[in-house]
């Protein structure tokens, strides 16, 4: 039977705190992309080598992207280097489990490493960390204006007659609807960043384990196809979380900016 | 039937129902998509991206029965 485990092991219990190999993961990443950033950026030059052409594009990709869902150049250079650490995070995180021999190690028992998107709670902590974001931005910028969006209660008040009054009691159904689909947004962008990770690794854990003349050569396509995913599904996080912040955040400047607060004397 | 094999055919059960439907709808937006791509191959880039993105948030219902799958099988 071939060993697969949804919750990360936990590596040492510090009072109330697991500490799992997911975290160890994720943190020597962050350690690695620290060390490389402090290298890298005493080597910038103006005529740009390999690494330095390779992150010039990502940069150009994701302002590309940024631009439209904030509709302004300024405001979306402030959220690049949020959104910017995502996705490189993201992007080694998903192709962690390639680096050959680091994914045997082990420490008693339990696996010292662990693709860190493959388990539930570290794609969970960045989904909601996004969408608060974008919630709670525009509850700073039009409280109001954001609240109503979720409880339609003016057009209710507004109703002249009985066809008005249905039509608002419906869009007050709606509207409490979108708090739902608020918290399935935190579900769906977590668990398709998990889902695809982790069905990558199950099945080549699958096929390998199937025989042994399915160890060596059968995984290789299977490798590719997760190698794909990974990829793709980093774009797809960022992308989406790019859309999630920048459509509640220019709706909620809109507003503030169509009827601006009314000043306390 | 015993509780473990009612569990493993509930998940193979929900996993390959919840399926079917992205499959489409993943199939209808690459086709669409390419078709617009072809048409208008200058503004290729940008069609490819959305299409990305839709084709993801087409996926989430699969991801909830793939959750819901390994929610039965590991948790339950």
């Amino acid at each position: 039977m071939i060993d697969i485990r949804l919750p990360a092991d936990v590596l040492l219990t510090i009072g109330p705190v697991k500490f799992t190999n997911g975290h160890f993961t994720a943190m020597t990443i962050t350690v690695l992309f620290t060390v490389f950033a402090l290298w890298f950026r005493g080597h910038i030059k103006l005529i740009p080598g390999r690494i330095q052409t390779a992150f010039e594009f990502i940069t150009e990709f994701l302002m590309g992207q940024l631009e439209p869902a904030f509709q302004d150049r300024r405001r979306a250079e402030k959220f690049f280097p949020l959104l910017m650490t995502c996705l490189l995070f993201i992007l080694i995180a998903n192709q962690f489990s390639l680096i050959p021999l680091v994914g045997n190690i082990l420490v008693g028992d339990v696996h010292l490493f662990r693709t860190p998107t493959s388990d539930l709670a570290m794609t969970l902590a960045l989904s909601l960390f996004i969408i608060g974001l974008a919630n709670v931005l525009a509850l700073a910028i039009s409280p109001l204006h954001h609240i109503g969006n979720f409880i339609r209660i003016v057009p209710i008040l507004k109703a002249r007659n009985v066809g008005q009054f249905a039509q608002a009691s419906l869009d007050f159904l709606l509207g409490l609807l979108d708090i739902i689909s608020e918290a399935a947004k935190v579900l769906s962008l977590s668990g398709r960043l998990f889902g695809n990770i982790f069905a990558g690794e199950v099945m080549v854990a699958v096929i390998s384990g199937l025989s042994i003349y399915t160890q060596f050569l059968a995984p290789i396509p299977f490798y590719f196809l997760s190698i794909f995913s990974g990829l793709i599904q980093t774009f797809v996080f960022v992308l989406l979380s790019t859309q999630f912040i920048g459509s509640s955040l220019t709706s909620a400047l809109d507003s503030k900016a169509a009827n601006p607060a009314p000043e306390v004397a | 039937m015993e509780l473990e094999a009612a569990k493993v055919l509930a998940a193979g059960v929900c996993m390959g129902l919840g399926a079917i439907g992205p499959g489409i709808g993943e199939g209808v937006a690459a086709s669409k998509g390419l078709e617009a791509m072809g048409r208008n191959p200058a503004v290729a880039n940008k069609i490819f991206t959305n299409m990305l993105v839709s084709m993801a948030i087409c996926e989430s219902t699969a991801i909830y029965s793939l959750v819901l799958a390994l929610i039965i099988l590991f948790v339950l």
